[in-house]
Order: structure tokens, then C-alpha cells, then sequence
């Protein structure tokens, strides 16, 4: 063979063999730590100590925790508040501000490691279940419900507070101790309060000096500058506390930070940290109430007058087996209307509507309505009985008064001419009008 | 060629002796096996009340895990699921064990179904919703698994054995089916039978008559021939004879001739490669559904 190509031929093997050797020496190296362990425990151990340290922290508040959560990942209905007081036996105890305030209902909860430590709620509790079930009995449309949480892992836990983080819509919710002497019954109830006194659909803004519009869907509100400048806006999601409204986190508006409002009787509601700003609600005339909401009928709040043409409508319905489920006046679908729903069948007849000053209103029936409302006012005879003390063939005109103009959780309507119309119409649902 | 060969061999022992001094570099990390096991004493759930139940009553007797809480990597994450409420699960556990566990223990003995019975059952409180508008009812997977879905629908204070069937036992009966077929296949002449027929699918479009009239027992018999032979075996056994026959009646000739062939392969599918009879099966099930009624339902 010839002499070169062998020495070329030992060259490149021993560069080869040279190169594996530095390769291997490498990776063995490296394989084999000679800076020392980082952890005394091995990774399971150390699960297992921080899931006794979770329980601790969990077990030892006395009154629970509030749990402020924000379901769904864009968080689109802005968030609720949940006592939870957990037990070392593995069970819960909770309660809610969407429950009558001395609900309490029991489950179970667990620790568990999966790439981190988990909180899961894993044996059913209504309170919480409420936000991930799929028949959406709250918000969202049946197969997703609200998109939310049951299952959150921890990233912070201390005796202050403990930071959780959604396992399907990766948001924050934060758990704060309850405090020691305050009882949960009263916590919901101010809440709700706070809520009840706080709710409206728009407001205005004032960040010292300038106005912003806000409106308001579920617990979200949508802050934009004045029309002539850009139309840019920004969307603050929100709960309700004792004291107010609260931030998911704080907003900034001119350099100025928003983290909530203060909850007070004059409807102004400063910011927490800053007198100078202020929210205050547009709050509507009571004819616009009216309008703008649904305002559910039952019959013992119809009057005489009222109470003899819907007893044509009963006996319309009793003839083809049918039940009143609801009936209001109102906004529905975008109309101004009567909605009935009978039997599962949901109708509208529409009405016009003037309003005369703030506390009086005209009604007057164009004879229009929707697929379902046309085919019962055509079919059912009862059905346009049930319309003439709101109005039928001529224009009714209304005196309206209410409980609290401002926030009124009942209307009632006084006829101008027919001294014994009068009709009271609540802000809250009433399912079988005739049985209530 | 000797000097190719000598460097080779020279190369070799190099890289021989560096992964030779390189084991004994690996080995300074010195990984002694811990003795202290993290499988076993520092289980980080409490156990409760129903937990040893379950333990004495699953484990012991059929080595069935019975999963009553939720567990997010058990349930299917094509679906929005959420957990079984406590009390409930307790309830399905004594009715699983006696209208089911227990039926097949009386028909062929306890070495048949901890053979073939799942080895874990899966709880879950909410209905599955599909795309197509219908609902889930179960699910099993290779025959070790079970998962029972609406189980928050149980209504406790009422049994009503007829819902207890449409959403459990029928589906129940059913995935023990696909079990015992995917231990053992049935005869593919059954796949004949109704060939032409099967509706993959769009069998959520039939209406039931539509369905009998073409030779299936329900209109979800008529996805797969699958399908169809563990419809005929638990839409069999979770009613009583009236009912069958009067089923099948209302069904055309054809339609009538279709389930009867059908029936026949099921039946001696079950004598010949399982031993029991299915006219046995039935009349166990029914005579428990009877007795459901004074089962207690709670843990004491």
C-alpha cells in the first residue's frame, strides 16, 4: 500500500480517536456533579415536605380564607369571592357571595404533585363547581359553562396570603386569611351590599379634573377617553369586597394608579389611595329603570283592574295545557317589550314608549312582535287580555314611584285615567306569576 | 494494513481507558438507594370513612381501584369536566357493587369478574358534552378502565331504576361488553348480519323505529357492528322479557329477523366462550333492580 495514504490514514484515526476520547471524557464529567448536590432531598421527599407545609399554612387560619377568583382566561366575567376554611381531614368548608349568606356546603380538597404542587377541590362543592361546570349553571353556554378552576396550583404560600394559579385559564387567584373575629354570614352580606349599592350600567371617571366614560358588563369596566380623542380604552375586571370595589390589579390612567373604589352613601366613589379621583355612576331616571331592565310580573301585584284581563289569559292557557312560567316588561333581545315564557315557549310583544319627565311614561302597543309572541297574541285570546292594563288598543300613561329612586328593587305603575290600574313590578325573577 | 490496524487498536485503548477512568469520575456522585420509599407510609390524602369502605369492599374483593375524586389526568380533556359530589359517589359504589360487581359474581363466581372486571372505575360529576348535542354517558378504555359521567344527576332520595339504567347500568353492562370482547373476540359472522346497515356517525340521525326497523336495537347499535352486539347484550339484560319482546315486535319482518340472528350469536357467544347464559344474566339483574329499592345508600 502506498506509505502516504497510510500515514494520512493514521492521522485522521488518531484525530478521530482523539476526538471521541475528548467526547467521552466530557460527558462522563459532566455526567457526575463534582460541585455538590443542590438538595438534600431527593425531588419526591421534597413534594412531600411541601405538601405537609401547604397543609399547615391551609389548616392552620382558623377562619378560613377568601378566596378572590377570577374564572375563565381572559376573565371576561371578572371575579367572585369564596370563604374557604379547610380541615386536616381532607374536607372543606365553604360559603359564597353568590349563596344566601349562611349556606355553608362540605367537600373534599387535596394536595397533590404534578410538575408542582396542586390545590384541587376533587369531590363536588356547588360554591366552587359553579365556575367549571359544564351545564353553565351561572354564566357561559351549556357544554363550557364559565371555563374556570377546580384545580390551581400553588406558586406562593405563606401565613399572609397564598398566590394560585388556574390549571386550565392560567390566571392569578389569591386566597387572604379571614379575619379572626369576623363572621362569614356578615362578610357576604357586605359584600353583596357593596355590590347592590355599586351596580350600575355606566359612569363617569373623574382623574383629577379630566372625565372618562365607563360602562359595565358583568364585573368588568371599560374606561375610554373623551370621542375626540383616540379610542382607546382599557378594561379593569373587578370583585366586590365590605369595603368597595377591588382591582384584579391596579390600572394606571394619566400615570395615576387605580386599584378600587370606596364603597359610600352619597354615590361618589373615591379611589382607595386617592381622593382626587372618583367614580360616580350615571344613575337613569326611573323611567329609564323601566325601560332598560326587566321587570317581572306576578299576579297578586296586578291590582283589580289588572287582575280581571289576566284571568282571561289563565284560562287561555289552562285550555291548551299550558303554564305561565315568567312574564315581564321590559328590555329583552334588544326590544322594549312584554315577554312571557309558557310552557318553555318564550314570546315577545313589542311596545313603543315615551318618557315624560323622570318618573312618567307613555305605552303604546304598534301590534308587533317576534315568531313566538305574534303566534300566541294570533292564537291564544288571553294573550291580548294580558296586555290591555299595560296597554292594547289605546296608549296608557303611567306615574311611576319606587321603593328608592335610585336604586329601585320594585316599580309600581299608577294609570294617569284608570284609578284602578295600578300595577307593581318587581326588579327580582318571579317563576309561576299566577301561583305567587 | 498494520499500521491502520495499530492505530486503530492504539484509538480503542485510549478511548477504553478514559471511559475507564471516566466511571470512576462517575461514580464520586456516589447515589446509594435511599431506604426511606416515597410510595410508601406519607400518602398525602386523608383517608376517610368511605375510603376504608372502599378499600375493604373494591380492593379486597375484586382489586378495583374506585376513583371518587376527580383527578384531571384521569378524565378526558376533551371535555369541560368537574368532580362527583361525595355523598353521591358513596351511593353509586353500593349500587355498582350490588346490581353489578355482585350480579356477575352470582352468575359465574369471583374468579370471573376480578378477571375481567375494569380495574379502575372513574367518577365524574358532569355530563360529557359532544359537539353533536349528545352526551356522554361512559367511557371505557381497554377494558381497565371505566368512567361513569353525571353522576351529580343521581337523586339519592328517589331511586329511580330506570335512570339509574339509562345513565349507569345500561352503560355499565354495556363496557363490561367491549371488555369481555376485547378479551375475547366474538364471530365475525355477526358483522354479517347487518353489513350493509351501519350508519358510523350519523346514527344520532335515526329515530329508534327508523333504527328497529333496520335491524338495531337502538339507534346507537347502528355506529358499528361493535357497538351493536354490546347494545343487544345490555339493552337485553338491564330490562325485563316484556320489554324485549315487546321491542323487537314493533320492529318490520326484517328488522325482527336481523335482531333475532343477532341475538342468537350473542347468546352462545356467551355460553360457549364465557360459560354463562344470558337468559341467567337477565333474570339476576332484574330480581336485583326489584331489591334496589331497600339497598342503603349510605356508609353505615
Amino acid at each position: 500500500m502506498n506509505i502516504l495514504l497510510i500515514n494520512k490514514a493514521r492521522r485522521i484515526f488518531a484525530v478521530f480517536f482523539t476526538l471521541l476520547s475528548l467526547l467521552l471524557t466530557s460527558l462522563l464529567l459532566t455526567s457526575c456533579n463534582s460541585e455538590g448536590e443542590v438538595f438534600t432531598e431527593s425531588s419526591a421527599q421534597r413534594a412531600t415536605t411541601a405538601i405537609k407545609e401547604y397543609t399547615k399554612i391551609l389548616t392552620q387560619q382558623e377562619n378560613g380564607w377568601i378566596l378572590k377568583y377570577y374564572p375563565q382566561s381572559a376573565m371576561e366575567y371578572g371575579g367572585y369571592t369564596t370563604l374557604i376554611k379547610f380541615a386536616s381531614d381532607g374536607k372543606v368548608q365553604m360559603a359564597s357571595e353568590l349563596f344566601k349568606s349562611t349556606d355553608v356546603l362540605e367537600s373534599s380538597y387535596s394536595l397533590k404533585q404534578s410538575a408542582g404542587i396542586y390545590l384541587t377541590f376533587d369531590t363536588y362543592n356547588e360554591m366552587i363547581h359553579l365556575f367549571s361546570d359544564p351545564s353553565a349553571p351561572f354564566r357561559g353556554s351549556t357544554g363550557s359553562g364559565m371555563e374556570g378552576d377546580y384545580d390551581f396550583s400553588i406558586m406562593h404560600a405563606s401565613q399572609d396570603s397564598i398566590v394560585l394559579k388556574g390549571r386550565k385559564s392560567g390566571t392569578r387567584a389569591v386566597m387572604v386569611p379571614m379575619k379572626i373575629d369576623k363572621q362569614w354570614k356578615e362578610y357576604i352580606e357586605e359584600t353583596n351590599a357593596a355590590e347592590f349599592m355599586m351596580t350600575f350600567k355606566k359612569y363617569t371617571l373623574d382623574v383629577s379634573g379630566k372625565t372618562y366614560k365607563v360602562s359595565r358588563t358583568d364585573r368588568n369596566l371599560t374606561i375610554s377617553a373623551d370621542e375626540e380623542e383616540t379610542q382607546s380604552s382599557i378594561v379593569a375586571h373587578y370583585l366586590f369586597t365590605p369595603k368597595g370595589i377591588e382591582l384584579y390589579e391596579p390600572i394606571e390612567i394619566d400615570g395615576k394608579k387605580i386599584s378600587g373604589f370606596v364603597l359610600t352613601d352619597n354615590d361618589v366613589y373615591p379611589e382607595v389611595n386617592n381622593t382626587e379621583i372618583v367614580l360616580m355612576p350615571e344613575i337613569p331616571n326611573l323611567n329609564e329603570y323601566l325601560v332598560d331592565g326587566m321587570w317581572f310580573i306576578s299576579y297578586s301585584n296586578l291590582g283589580v283592574y289588572g287582575q280581571k284581563y289576566w284571568n282571561y289569559l289563565k284560562t287561555s292557557l289552562d285550555n291548551i295545557n299550558e303554564e305561565l312560567l315568567f312574564a315581564f316588561i321590559g328590555t329583552y333581545n334588544g326590544q322594549f317589550s312584554f315577554t312571557f315564557n309558557s310552557s318553555g315557549y318564550i314570546g315577545s310583544l313589542y311596545y313603543d314608549y315615551f318618557f315624560i319627565g323622570s318618573n312618567q311614561i307613555s305605552l303604546n302597543f304598534p301590534l308587533m312582535a317576534d315568531t313566538n309572541g305574534a303566534n300566541y297574541y294570533n292564537n291564544v285570546a288571553g294573550m291580548k287580555s294580558a296586555l290591555v292594563p299595560f296597554a292594547h288598543s289605546s296608549t296608557r300613561f303611567f306615574n311611576l314611584s319606587a321603593d328608592d329612586v335610585k336604586r329601585p328593587t320594585w316599580i309600581k305603575l299608577t294609570d294617569k285615567y284608570e284609578k284602578t290600574n295600578i300595577i307593581v313590578l318587581t326588579k327580582s325573577i318571579v317563576t309561576y306569576p299566577f301561583k305567587n | 494494513m498494520n499500521y491502520i490496524r495499530k492505530s486503530i487498536l492504539q484509538g480503542i485503548l485510549v478511548a477504553f481507558s478514559v471511559v475507564g477512568t471516566g466511571v470512576s469520575f462517575s461514580s464520586c456522585s456516589s447515589e446509594e438507594l435511599d431506604p426511606v420509599s416515597v410510595f410508601a407510609s406519607e400518602t398525602t390524602e386523608v383517608q376517610n370513612d368511605f375510603d376504608r369502605w372502599l378499600e375493604k369492599n373494591y380492593v379486597d374483593n375484586y382489586n378495583i381501584e374506585f376513583k371518587y375524586r376527580f383527578e384531571f389526568n384521569e378524565s378526558d380533556k376533551s371535555y369541560n369536566l368537574i368532580a362527583a359530589d361525595y355523598n353521591k359517589s358513596i351511593a353509586l359504589s353500593k349500587l355498582i357493587k350490588f346490581l353489578w360487581l355482585e350480579t356477575y359474581e352470582e352468575l359465574c363466581g369471583t374468579d370471573f369478574i376480578r378477571s375481567y372486571c375494569p380495574k379502575v372505575i372513574f367518577l365524574i360529576g358532569s355530563p360529557a358534552y359532544d359537539e353533536s348535542g349528545s352526551v356522554v354517558l361512559g367511557a371505557a378504555e381497554g377494558g381497565l378502565k371505566i368512567s361513569l359521567f353525571n353522576v351529580n344527576g343521581i337523586n339519592t332520595e328517589n331511586l329511580n331504576v330506570e335512570e339509574l339504567n339509562k345513565w349507569y347500568f345500561k352503560t355499565m353492562h354495556h363496557e363490561f361488553g367491549h371488555i369481555l370482547n376485547q378479551k375475547k373476540s366474538y364471530p365475525t359472522e355477526f358483522n354479517e348480519v347487518s353489513a350493509k346497515n351501519y350508519q358510523s356517525e350519523s346514527w344520532v340521525n335515526l329515530t329508534d323505529q327508523e333504527a328497529l326497523d333496520m335491524g338495531f336495537v337502538s339507534n346507537y347499535a347502528s355506529s358499528e357492528a361493535s357497538e351493536d352486539f354490546v347494545e343487544i347484550l345490555s339493552i337485553y339484560v338491564t330490562n325485563d322479557a316484556a320489554y324485549w319482546d315487546n321491542l323487537v315486535s314493533s320492529a318490520s319482518e326484517t328488522g325482527q329477523q336481523a335482531i333475532n340472528a343477532k341475538l342468537n350469536i350473542v347468546k352462545s357467544y356467551c355460553k360457549e366462550t364465557f360459560g354463562f347464559d344470558l337468559d341467567n344474566l337477565r333474570r339476576i339483574v332484574q330480581r336485583r333492580s326489584a331489591e334496589v329499592v331497600d339497598l342503603n345508600l349510605n356508609l353505615d
